[in-house]
C-alpha cells in the first residue's frame, strides 16, 4: 500500500514536475535573451541598408523576449550573394533574418548566381515603395508639362538604364513601348546606379528615368521637380487579386501608368499582349513586395510566428512611423505573412514558360 | 557672407556641436586606420544615431568623422605597405619604403601636416566656390569621363618603374580583372568561373591587401627582419624632417590639393583613384624622380594632400545640387534630407550658416585629426623598429580582418590569398604592380563612360566635344613626353625603379607573363562566344595584351638566353639565381599557414583561428616564451571581439563546431 501510495505520488510529482517545465517553456519566448541578426544584400549606405537599419532599431521591442538587433550588410552580384548565404550557409536558428532588396527576375530567368528559389525561404514580410516616372521637360519641342504633352509631344528622348537584365530597365521599357512605341525613345544603359543617372538627367544625356519614392523625395523633387527642370509622369499601379489597379497612398494625387494609357487611348481600353502580361507581372511582385523579409527554409516555426507578429505591430508603433517618414519620405506599406507568400506562390511558383521566353528575347534585344 | 561666415563657426564651437565632432573625429580616425573600414561604412553606421539629434551637431558628427579617415590610413600604408582605405593605396609606393629606411615618422610628419592643410584648402574650395561651380560639373558628362580615363592610363609611364612594356601588361592585367562579373552592357557574366561571389566583380579591398600587403607579409616572415632594414640609432630627420618637406614642397602640394578638389567635384570619380592621379602627377612633374619608389617624400605628399582636398571637393556638388558623387555622399545627402534641408538654393541662401558650419566642421576635424596623430606618430612609428616575429602576427590579424570586412564571406580571403599570391610574384618578377590596380580602378569606368557615350553620343562625334578633346590632346602630349624622357633616361641610365623592378628575378617574371598571355588568349577565345556589346571590350585589352606579353617574353628571354649562353651549367646557374625560388619553401610555408587559418576558421570561426595561428607563429617561428605568446593571442581575441565584434559588429563565419553571435 505504502509503496503504492508512494508510487502515485512520485507519478504526480513527475507530471506535475514536467507539466511546469512543459508551460515554463512555452512561455518563455524564443527570442528571449537571444541576439538576431538582419542581413543585408546591398553594400552599407545605400537604400536597402538605409531602410533595414531603421527596421532594425524599431522591431526588436514589438518581438517577444526583445532580443537585440544588429543589422549587417553583405553585398555582391547584385544581391544574390547575401541570398545565396540565407539559405545555404546560414544557420536555420532564427538568428539570421535577411532583408533583402529581392530580384524575381533572377529567378524566372533562371540566372546562374541565384542557387535558391525564393518561394523556398521562409516569407516574413516585405515593404515596397512606389515607383515614379519622370523626364526633362525640355525633352519635347514646347515643354512637357503635363502626361498628355509626353505622350503627344516626347520622342527621340533617352531613358537611362541600368543593365539589360534589370527589373528597373524592364518595367521602364515595356511601359514606354506600350504608351508611345518603342521607336520613340532610346534606351541607355550601363550606368552604374541612380546616382550617375541623377547626374546624366541634369547633363542632358539622357532625359527620362524611373525611381522609388526614397530618390524622388531626396534627389528628384528637390533638384530637379521644384525647380522646374522636369516633370513626373505617373507612377507604376498596384495590381490588386481583385483586378483593380490602384494609387499608391503615398502618392494619391499621381496619376498611375494605366491611366496615362486610358488618357491616350480611351477611358475603356485596356493594354493586351505579352508585353502588358509581363509589365502586369513584374508590378505585381515589385509594387507589394520590395524589399523582403525572410527566414532560411528550415527555421524554427516560433521564429516566423514571432517576427511576423513583430512585423505587423511595428508598423503601428509611432516613433517607427515618424523615424521611417523622416528617413524615406513615406509611410510604409508593409505586407505581412500569408498575404505576401500567397504573392510569390502565385507568381513565382507557375510562371507562363511563354512569358519567360518572351522576356528572355526582350532582354537580348536590349536597349535596341 | 561675412555674417553667415561667423555664425557657421558659432554653431559649430558650440555644445554639443563641438562634442559631437571631437566624437566623431576619434572614431573616424579609428575606421582610417583599420584596413577594410572606410569612411563609407563609417558614415552608413553613424547615420541612424543622428536622426533625432540637431542638423548641426548631426553633421558635425558625420563630417568629423568623414574628414579624418583619409587622414589616418596612412598609418597603415606607411607602417605595414596596406592601404588603410582605398584613397591611401599610392601612399605605400613610398611611405612603406620610407618606414624601410627607418623614417615612417618622418613620412607622418609630413603626411599628417599636409592631409590637415589638404583638408582645410577643400573645405575653402567647397566655401568660395558654390556659387560658381555648377558648370564645371555639368560640362563633365561620359564622353568627358572617358578621355579622363585615357588620360589616367598615360600615367602608367610615371608607375612602372622604367619599364614601360610590363607597366602597360600589369595595367592590362588589372583591365582584365575589373571585367570579372557581370558585364555593365549585358546580362551576361564574364569570366566568373561558376562563382557567385565573383558575379559583381572582384573587390578591391582584399585584392589590393592581397597584392600589396600578403608580398611584404611573407618578405617579413622569410627575411625575418624588422619593417625598418637600418638600425633607430643610425636615423637622422623625424618627424619634424617631414613637417618641413611638407611645407618645402608647398608648390606640390597646391597642384595635388586642387586635383583631389576636381577629382572629388566630378560624381563617379572620387576616392579610389584620386591619390593615384595626384601620384601620376607628382612623378610626371618632378624633375629628379630617382628617388621615386625607394621612398621619395614626394610621393608620399601628393596623395596625401590630394585624398583630404577631395572630401571638400566631393561635398560641393552634393550640398550644391544634390548629386551625390559617391556613395558616401549619397548617405550624408540621405541625411539632408532626414534633417529636412534639400540641397540646392536653399543651402546657398536660407541654410547659407549651415553650409558654413560644415565647411568650418571640415576645416576643424581635418587640423584636428592630424594633431592627434602628430602627437601619437613618434610612439607609433617605433614599431618599424620591432623584429618581424613581433609584427607579423599583427599585421596578419588586421589583414585578414580587412579582406574579411568586404563581403564577410570565405570567398573575400581566397581572393586575398589568390592576389597574395600574384602580387608576391610579381614583386619578384620586376612586374610592377601599381598599374594593374590603376587599370583595375579605371576598367569599369572607361569601360561604362565609353558605352554609354556610344549610344547617347554616336560613335565619333563626342570626341569633338570641346573638354573631351583638351583631355584627349593633353593625353597623347602626356605619351609623346613620357616616351621622349623615357629614352632620355635610359641613355643616362637614370630610370625610376619602383619595389619590384630593382631586384628583378627575369626567370620568375618570363613565367609570370608566359602565364599571364595564356591567360589573355584563352580571355579573348571566351569572348567570341559573347555578344558585341559584352565582348568588345575584351577584345580591345587582350588584342594588345598579348602582342605586349609577346613582346616582353622575346625580351626576357634574350636575356635568359644570354644567362644560358654565357655560363657553363646555364640553366642551373639561372634556377639557383632566382630570389624567388630560394624564397619559396619559407614563403609556401606562411602562405600555407593563412590557408590555415581559413580551415580551422571553417571548423572553430576567426576568434578561434587567427589568436590560434598568432600562438603558433609566436612559438614555432618567434621563439618567445609560452607566457608571451598567450597573452598576445588572448590580445589579438581581445581585439577581435571587442574592436571587430562589438564596435564594427561584422559578421562571424558560421563556424561548425562554436555559434557566434
Amino acid at each position: 500500500m505504502f509503496t503504492k501510495v508512494t508510487s502515485v505520488f512520485a507519478a504526480l510529482t513527475v507530471l506535475l514536475f514536467s507539466t511546469a517545465v512543459f508551460f515554463t517553456a512555452d512561455a518563455r519566448p524564443f527570442y528571449k535573451g537571444k541576439r538576431i541578426i538582419f542581413l543585408g544584400n546591398y553594400p552599407a549606405g545605400g537604400a536597402n541598408s538605409t531602410e533595414g537599419r531603421i527596421f532594425a532599431a524599431h522591431i526588436a521591442k514589438h518581438i517577444p523576449g526583445k532580443p537585440r538587433i544588429i543589422f549587417r550588410d553583405m553585398g555582391g552580384a547584385g544581391g544574390l550573394v547575401a541570398t545565396n548565404y540565407l539559405a545555404e550557409a546560414a544557420r536555420p536558428n532564427g538568428m539570421t533574418v535577411g532583408f533583402f532588396t529581392w530580384n524575381p527576375v533572377a529567378q524566372v530567368l533562371k540566372d546562374p548566381g541565384l542557387r535558391v528559389n525564393y518561394p523556398d525561404l521562409q516569407f516574413v514580410a516585405a515593404a515596397a515603395p512606389p515607383v515614379i516616372c519622370y523626364i526633362r521637360k525640355d525633352a519635347a519641342q514646347g515643354g512637357i508639362n503635363s502626361p498628355q504633352d509626353f505622350f503627344k509631344k516626347a520622342r527621340g528622348f533617352k531613358f537611362g538604364g541600368l543593365r539589360t537584365t534589370s527589373t528597373h530597365d524592364l518595367k521602364g521599357r515595356l511601359s514606354l513601348d506600350l504608351l508611345i512605341g518603342p521607336e520613340n525613345y532610346k534606351t541607355v544603359t550601363g550606368y552604374r546606379g541612380f546616382t550617375p543617372i541623377f547626374a546624366a538627367i541634369h547633363q542632358n544625356e539622357v532625359q527620362y528615368h524611373t525611381t522609388s519614392i526614397p530618390g524622388y523625395r531626396r534627389v528628384v523633387e528637390p533638384t530637379m521637380e521644384k525647380p522646374g527642370l522636369v516633370k513626373v509622369l505617373y507612377q507604376y499601379e498596384t495590381p490588386t487579386v481583385d483586378g483593380r489597379y490602384l494609387r499608391s497612398p503615398n502618392l494619391p494625387n499621381l496619376p498611375t501608368w494605366l491611366e496615362v494609357y486610358k488618357m491616350k487611348n480611351g477611358k475603356n481600353a485596356m493594354p493586351s499582349g505579352m508585353k502588358w502580361k509581363t509589365l502586369k507581372f513584374l508590378n505585381t511582385l515589385n509594387s507589394q513586395l520590395f524589399r523582403m523579409v525572410f527566414l532560411p527554409p528550415k527555421a524554427p516555426k516560433a521564429a516566423l510566428k514571432a517576427l511576423r507578429t513583430a512585423f505587423s505591430a511595428v508598423t503601428k508603433d509611432k516613433e517607427f512611423l515618424a523615424a521611417y517618414k523622416k528617413a524615406i519620405k513615406a509611410k510604409p506599406a508593409v505586407i505581412v505573412g500569408k498575404k505576401g507568400e500567397a504573392i510569390i506562390n502565385a507568381t513565382l511558383r507557375n510562371v507562363d514558360p511563354k512569358m519567360v521566353s518572351f522576356l528572355r528575347q526582350y532582354v537580348k534585344s536590349g536597349g535596341k | 557672407m561675412l555674417d553667415a561666415v561667423l555664425d557657421g563657426l558659432w554653431l559649430v564651437v558650440q555644445w554639443p556641436a563641438i562634442g559631437y565632432l571631437f566624437l566623431g573625429v576619434l572614431i573616424g580616425l579609428y575606421f582610417g586606420a583599420i584596413p577594410g573600414l572606410s569612411g563609407l561604412v563609417g558614415l552608413a553606421i553613424l547615420l541612424p544615431f543622428t536622426f533625432l539629434m540637431d542638423p548641426v551637431p548631426a553633421f558635425a558628427f558625420l563630417l568629423g568623422m568623414f574628414a579624418v579617415t583619409t587622414t589616418s590610413d596612412t598609418l597603415a600604408s606607411v607602417l605595414l605597405g596596406v592601404p588603410g582605405t582605398a584613397a591611401s593605396q599610392a601612399t605605400i609606393l613610398d611611405g612603406y619604403p620610407l618606414a624601410m629606411k627607418g623614417e615612417a615618422d618622418r613620412a607622418f610628419g609630413a603626411a599628417f601636416t599636409v592631409s590637415a592643410l589638404g583638408g582645410v584648402l577643400g573645405a575653402v574650395a567647397l566655401a568660395v566656390s558654390i556659387p560658381i561651380v555648377k558648370p564645371l560639373i555639368f560640362s563633365f558628362a561620359k564622353p568627358e569621363f572617358f578621355a579622363l580615363g585615357v588620360l589616367g592610363l598615360t600615367m602608367i609611364g610615371s608607375l612602372s618603374g622604367g619599364n614601360m612594356v610590363k607597366g602597360l601588361f600589369a595595367a592590362l592585367i588589372g583591365l582584365l580583372i575589373s571585367m570579372v562579373g557581370y558585364s555593365l552592357t549585358g546580362g551576361v557574366p564574364r569570366y566568373w568561373l561558376g562563382a557567385t561571389y565573383l558575379l559583381e566583380g572582384i573587390p578591391i579591398v582584399p585584392m589590393v591587401l592581397g597584392l600589396f600587403a600578403v608580398p611584404e607579409v611573407i618578405e617579413l616572415a622569410v627575411r625575418n627582419t624588422s619593417i625598418s632594414r637600418v638600425p633607430r640609432s643610425s636615423v637622422s630627420g623625424g618627424m619634424k624632417q617631414g613637417i618641413f618637406d611638407a611645407f618645402r614642397n608647398w608648390w606640390l602640394f597646391l597642384r595635388s590639393s586642387a586635383i583631389g578638389i576636381y577629382i572629388g567635384m566630378l560624381p563617379g570619380l572620387g576616392g579610389v583613384i584620386v591619390d593615384w592621379i595626384a601620384y601620376g602627377h607628382a612623378v610626371q612633374s618632378a624633375k629628379d624622380k630617382s628617388q621615386f619608389g625607394k621612398g621619395d617624400i614626394r610621393g608620399v605628399i601628393a596623395p596625401e594632400s590630394a585624398n583630404n582636398a577631395m572630401k571638400g571637393g566631393a561635398l560641393m556638388p552634393t550640398v550644391a545640387f544634390g548629386i551625390p558623387g559617391s556613395p558616401a555622399m549619397a548617405i550624408l545627402l540621405g541625411a539632408f534630407v532626414i534633417q529636412g534641408f534639400m540641397p540646392g538654393m536653399q543651402m546657398l541662401t536660407t541654410k547659407l550658416d549651415l553650409t558654413f558650419s560644415m565647411v568650418w566642421t571640415l576645416a576643424i576635424a581635418n587640423v584636428l585629426g592630424a594633431v592627434l596623430l602628430l602627437i601619437w606618430a613618434k610612439q607609433i612609428a617605433k614599431i618599424t623598429f620591432l623584429p618581424s616575429h613581433l609584427i607579423v602576427p599583427a599585421v596578419v590579424l588586421f589583414v585578414m580582418m580587412g579582406a574579411w570586412m568586404s563581403s564577410n564571406t570565405l570567398s573575400d580571403w581566397w581572393s586575398m590569398l589568390v592576389f597574395g599570391v600574384i602580387g608576391y610574384w610579381m614583386k619578384q618578377g620586376g612586374i610592377p604592380r601599381p598599374p594593374l590596380i590603376l587599370g583595375f580602378v579605371l576598367g569599369p569606368i572607361m569601360e561604362s563612360a565609353l558605352y554609354v557615350t556610344y549610344q547617347a553620343y554616336g560613335p565619333i562625334s563626342w570626341i569633338f566635344r570641346p573638354i573631351c578633346l583638351v583631355i584627349l590632346i593633353l593625353a597623347i602630349v602626356t605619351i609623346v613626353i613620357t616616351a621622349l624622357r623615357g629614352r632620355r633616361h635610359s641613355k643616362e641610365g637614370s630610370t625610376v625603379k619602383i619595389q619590384e623592378t630593382q631586384n628583378e628575378d627575369q626567370l620568375a617574371g618570363f613565367v609570370f607573363i608566359f602565364l599571364m598571355v595564356c591567360v589573355f588568349f584563352w580571355a579573348g577565345l571566351q569572348s567570341l562566344g559573347w555578344d558585341r556589346a559584352t565582348g568588345q571590350f575584351p577584345i580591345v585589352v587582350c588584342v594588345p595584351a598579348v602582342v605586349l606579353g609577346l613582346l616582353a617574353l622575346f625580351r626576357d628571354g634574350l636575356g635568359l638566353k644570354n644567362v644560358l649562353d654565357t655560363s657553363q651549367n646555364g640553366l642551373r646557374t639561372l634556377l639557383s639565381n632566382s630570389l624567388f625560388l630560394k624564397e619559396l619553401p619559407s614563403a609556401s610555408l606562411l602562405l600555407v599557414s593563412l590557408v590555415c587559418i581559413v580551415g580551422v576558421t571553417v571548423l572553430f570561426g576567426q576568434a578561434i583561428a587567427i589568436p590560434l595561428f598568432i600562438l603558433g607563429y609566436l612559438i614555432i617561428r618567434g621563439k618567445t616564451t609560452w607566457l608571451f605568446a598567450l597573452s598576445y593571442a588572448v590580445i589579438a581575441g581581445l581585439i577581435l571581439y571587442f574592436m571587430f565584434g562589438e564596435l564594427i559588429g561584422i559578421l562571424w563565419y558560421p563556424s561548425i563546431f562554436i555559434e557566434y553571435g
